[in-house]
């Protein structure tokens, strides 16, 4: 039955299972976060920056999750969580010490 | 019927688009980790409807986490400015 439904109806379309939606959805936030990294309003300040760039996290992992890659999805969100930890951390640090960013 | 493009991906997309577009361009910092609450929703939706459940799980754990780190480093960094703009000020008069 799965089989049948996926000759029949490759893009799931209609159905819950609508994987295009999910790619372009992808493509869209990884163009526009990346976008918004680089020349956003207000990327002076370093935070702001690194706001930014979540949204770039966020349109990979849809990309990732079109080609049901599980194990590749989950360790990306763990990672995006940790390095946000890290960098947010050595921009206080930096900020504390007066260095130029 | 003319609804029938109203399911959990298309909600969940238009959510996610919502909050990119928010975190762009709204200006500070703490609006921004609003928006990107927002974004996590609709990305949780999305994982949820591709029935990825386990990973679902693993994303809704570390979502607030990551929200919460955002929120402690820019208080954070607020008080750190605040603090040297106090002492820069302190100098310029002595």
């Amino acid at each position: 039955m799965r089989l049948e439904r996926k000759t029949k109806n490759p893009r799931g379309k209609g159905t819950l299972f609508d994987v295009y939606i999910w790619f372009y959805t992808g493509v869209a936030l990884t163009i526009m976060g990346s976008l918004g990294t680089a020349i956003g309003p207000g990327v002076k300040d370093p935070i702001i920056r690194t706001l930014n760039t979540e949204i770039a996290a966020v349109g990979v992992s849809l990309i990732f999750l079109t080609y049901n890659h599980a194990i590749a999805l989950l360790t990306f969100i763990a990672a995006t969580a940790i390095i946000t930890m890290i960098l947010l951390r050595a921009i206080v640090r930096l900020e504390e010490v007066g260095a130029e960013l | 019927m003319y609804l029938d493009f109203i399911n959990l991906t298309t909600v969940s997309a238009a959510l996610t688009l919502i909050g990119a577009v928010g975190i762009i361009a709204l200006a500070k910092p703490l609006d921004k980790v609003i928006m990107f609450a927002l974004l996590q929703g609709g990305f949780i939706g999305m994982i949820v409807a591709a029935k990825y459940l386990d990973v679902a799980m693993v994303a809704a754990i570390f979502d607030p986490i990551s929200t919460v780190i955002l929120l402690i480093g820019i208080i954070k960094i607020n008080e750190v400015r605040k603090k040297n703009q106090e002492s820069q000020g302190e100098g310029n008069f002595v």
